[in-house]
């Protein structure tokens, strides 16, 4: 089980923060907003093979097929 | 052990091109009030030109533009020796074909773009006196756009370098 990605995470959460609070500093509200949206997608596709994995070893346990 | 060291290698070079990028954007903000303070500058000594030393308007532009140096010198100076070469072109013409040459090296808005437009219309329209009015209307436009781009400086400035810093960092940890 590699833990780097969860590191790369909290990076990209950290960066995020930041961006956001100086873009609100600036008076750029709705940029700031897209930031924090950008992160988040960002942060999805970094994850979704891992849930996809998650899922399909809980159905293969489970006998879902 | 080497990918370790080209990873770190390429993340500085990201990190560094985009802090290099975000002051590119914060140093329009600082050319644009140091051009209009220079303009400021420019237009007074030119009234003074006209009010005082009578001397003809090619001339004083030249004379103004040498003892400037960036770019407003050089719209000075081109438009006083564009005046001076060609007797048959209008002031107006020559200002405003200067003003588009030098579009690109100035870092002023549309607003500002407007009140030298207008400025350039006028010059050389009428006699001393009418002139120094008009310059005087032209200096307090471009008074209340320098308190603007001011303002649009200090907000702006340190947000252009802090987000080209910060957003290299997030690249490169993307990247990683």
């Amino acid at each position: 089980m590699n833990v780097d990605i969860i590191f790369k995470i909290a990076a990209v959460g950290i960066l995020i923060a930041v961006i956001n609070q100086v873009l609100v500093k600036a008076g750029r509200d709705e940029i700031a907003m897209m930031t924090t949206l950008a992160g988040i997608v960002v942060v999805l596709l970094m994850v979704i093979n891992m849930i996809n994995q998650l899922f399909n070893s809980v159905k293969s346990i489970f006998r879902f097929y | 052990m080497i990918i370790m060291y080209l990873k770190l290698v390429t993340s500085s070079i990201i990190i560094g091109c985009s802090t290099f990028i975000g002051f590119e954007f914060a140093k329009k903000h600082v050319l644009r009030t140091r051009q209009l303070r220079e303009l400021q500058g420019a237009l007074s000594r030119l009234e003074s030109e006209i009010l005082h030393y009578m001397t003809p308007l090619p001339e004083a532009l030249v004379r103004i533009g040498t003892t400037m140096d960036g770019v407003i010198g050089d719209l000075f100076c081109s438009t006083g020796q564009m005046l001076s070469e060609k007797r048959n072109m209008i002031t107006s013409q020559a200002w405003r074909n200067t003003l588009d040459r030098l579009k690109d090296q100035l870092s002023l808005n549309e607003e500002e773009y407007d009140i030298l437009y207008r400025f350039g219309d006028q010059l050389g329209g009428s006699y001393g006196q009418g002139q120094s009015k008009y310059i005087g209307l032209t200096l307090t436009q471009l008074y209340q756009q320098e308190i603007k781009a001011q303002e649009c400086r200090q907000k702006y400035e340190r947000m252009y370098k802090s987000l080209g810093l910060l957003g290299g960092i997030a690249l490169a940890v993307l990247l990683l």
